[in-house]
């Protein structure tokens, strides 16, 4: 009997031992990749041959240094999309982005809509993120290119800018991306702090779940022994005055011209201009 | 005091709540309580417990005033019946042979109605172990059969207001709209001088009249079915414990007054609705009680100690509604403490192999 015993708890802690192994073998496996090897699509035909072979050697550069995808579209049929949701589709289609957090940014030349927006995908889980105004001060750069009908220009001056503002400049960056646990168990060892911490609040609420399901109670109000319905005996509605106020409403052409088009949306944030 | 014998076996009969009536625990007869007529009712009092009240105690309780306890000799089993000046109506401790003090529910004492219980004895432990069974903390102990077994049933003395309240006021109110043309935005603002006037009535607002009761938890026992209020007569108290008032209807009834006043308020209020914005600037409640009545409400309540607390739980006896707090056992919430912590920890650790 104790030695049937003893067999059964040997078995347990085999099978749980091959489940944890096997959950980090198909763990390891699906962690992303550092992003897909193309870095442009010129949908739209705007660059030669020899610019995208330049644009792409650029980029993929800087995706690796950066451990921060990078990606340049060009359009001219937008599919009947506004500019953002474009380009927030064409990241997520494409399998751009690096890590399980796809961290990447994408930058769109859309001749449909006549716009150029930069779109970054962050998820809001690191202090990467481009600000509001770092993007202006980007797009201050490369829109000069865009309202000369410069094309590369607009791209490569991207590729050149957008490293200063993210993460705080590349330093930033490789801080970030060195601090980044590499494998499952390190991934582990930094988030079981983490994992108490989350146990500990869950538990002690779910305690007080649990200690008010011990109590039932529930008071009437004297309303529950009210014979019938108010009876209302009188009932005045003077009207005194009417007063009015004016406001001016504001639209995007009367702020500064920037015509700026930002959107934020599932991990997306990102924001464009006219041209 | 008072008991009711069986007249086929002459053991003591006990009101039954499922059979509305009298019934003999041995031969089952059964007597119905609104066809007696005074001949039967005596014919059935034991004529022999009449003089078995013996002597008065007067003890000091715990807020340190002089309580007089009277002792009587159950004429069952000669075991001695202790009772404060306030019962009614009791059970023999030893014995469990039903009692009644008449002259403590007649007279200016006598309610003028009683609903009697409508849940029997067996019902409500059933429902106190289904609701012991809801609290995942409950200790083990407590749901057995012997702990529930100390289920009591007890007439509480209420008193029940009526009242006739008029109510009126007089508000600045507000209507806002807005319209926009191509430059601006247009905000509107309808300034009303609105006057209201409502008569209300309230019928049956309980407030209890029992020191031993917590006041909070017979509140929350309410609501109580008014249609099933009777006439008192005494053979419902018989297998129950009861008490007669402890304060009076005009004690009791500021206590009516606050509850009524607020739910007047809200009535008058309610009648000003459409309105953006009410800035009140003038209200008169006058509150007008047209009767009060002295009943006896039906309360299963059962005493529990665990671990050095005092627990009290009570049931509506007529609708089966329960308050009160369970115990909780330091075991059971340690044990779903440690059940949760672990499961949330393993989660996100182990969700770090995988993302």
């Amino acid at each position: 009997m104790v030695q049937n015993q003893k067999m059964r708890w040997i078995q347990t802690a085999a099978f749980l031992l091959c489940s944890v192994l096997l959950i980090m073998v198909l763990g390891s496996s699906s962690v992303h990749a550092a992003g897909v090897s193309q870095k442009v699509y010129d949908e739209a035909g705007l660059f030669t041959d020899e610019e995208v072979q330049e644009l792409e050697e650029q980029a993929a550069a800087l995706a690796d240094r950066l451990n921060y995808d990078v990606a340049i579209v060009t359009t001219d049929d937008a599919e009947g999309m506004e500019t953002y949701r474009y380009a927030m589709d064409f990241y997520d289609s494409h399998g751009i982005g690096v890590g399980s957090n796809y961290l990447g940014i994408l930058l769109l030349i859309d001749m449909d809509n006549r716009k150029v927006y930069i779109d970054e995908h962050d998820s809001g889980v690191t202090q990467l993120e481009i600000s509001t105004a770092e993007r202006d001060a980007i797009l201050d750069v490369i829109m000069e290119y865009a309202y000369d009908g410069d094309y590369y220009g607009v791209a490569a001056s991207f590729l050149q800018e957008f490293p200063k503002y993210i993460g705080n400049g590349e330093s930033g960056v490789q801080d970030y991306v060195d601090d980044q646990p590499k494998t499952p168990w390190e991934r582990m060892k930094q988030r079981s702090g983490i994992a108490a911490i989350i146990a500990s609040i869950v538990s002690a609420c779910s305690q007080l779940g649990l200690r008010s399901g011990q109590k039932s109670g529930g008071t009437v109000t004297a309303r529950s022994y009210q014979k019938d319905k108010t009876n209302l005996k009188r009932k005045e509605d003077r009207f005194i005055e009417t007063t009015t106020v004016r406001r001016l409403i504001e639209t995007e052409n009367r702020n500064g011209g920037s015509n700026n088009d930002v959107h934020h949306e599932n991990g997306h944030s990102g924001g464009g201009r006219k041209f | 005091m008072l008991n009711y014998k069986c007249p086929a076996c002459g053991a003591y009969m006990q009101y039954s709540a499922e059979k509305k009536c009298l019934v003999c625990e041995f031969c089952e007869t059964t007597q119905s309580i609104d066809a007696l007529t005074e001949e039967q009712r005596a014919e059935l009092l034991d004529a022999s417990s009449a003089s078995t009240e013996v002597y008065d105690e007067p003890v000091e309780d715990s807020d340190g005033a002089i309580i007089n306890l009277r002792h009587y000799i159950c004429k069952n089993c000669g075991g001695e019946i202790m009772t404060d000046e306030n019962t009614a109506a009791t059970l023999c401790g030893f014995c469990g042979n039903p009692t009644l003090i008449e002259d403590r529910l007649s007279g200016e004492k006598s309610p003028a109605k009683i609903i009697p219980f409508a849940i029997s004895r067996e019902k409500a432990i059933d429902i106190y172990r289904n609701w012991t069974k809801q609290g995942k903390l409950t200790p083990k102990v407590f749901s057995s059969r012997s702990s529930l077994e100390k289920v009591t049933g007890m007439y509480v003395p209420f008193w029940l207001y009526d009242y006739k309240n008029t109510a009126s006021m007089r508000a600045n109110a507000t209507m806002v709209r807005t319209e926009r043309d191509s430059k601006f935005e247009y905000t509107h603002t309808d300034h009303f001088d609105v006057e209201r006037s409502i008569q209300v009535e309230y019928e049956g607002i309980p407030v209890d009249a029992s020191k031993k009761m917590d006041d909070n938890l017979m509140a929350q026992l309410e609501p109580y079915d008014y249609k099933e209020l009777v006439e008192f007569q005494l053979p419902y108290l018989s297998g129950f414990q009861a008490d007669k008032y402890d304060y009076t209807g005009e004690e009791m009834k500021q206590r009516a007054d606050s509850r009524v006043k607020s739910s007047t308020e809200d009535a008058l209020r309610a009648t000003v609705s459409d309105y953006e914005s009410v800035d009140v600037i003038d209200k008169d409640i006058k509150l007008k009680n047209t009767k009060q009545e002295y009943v006896l409400l039906p309360v299963w309540t059962l005493n529990y100690d665990y671990e050095g607390k005092h627990y009290m739980m009570t049931m509506n006896g007529q609708t089966g509604k329960i308050i009160g707090e369970l115990p909780v056992s330091k075991g059971l919430a340690w044990k779903w403490f440690g059940g949760v912590f672990a499961a949330v920890f393993a989660v996100i650790t182990l969700s770090a192999l995988l993302f």
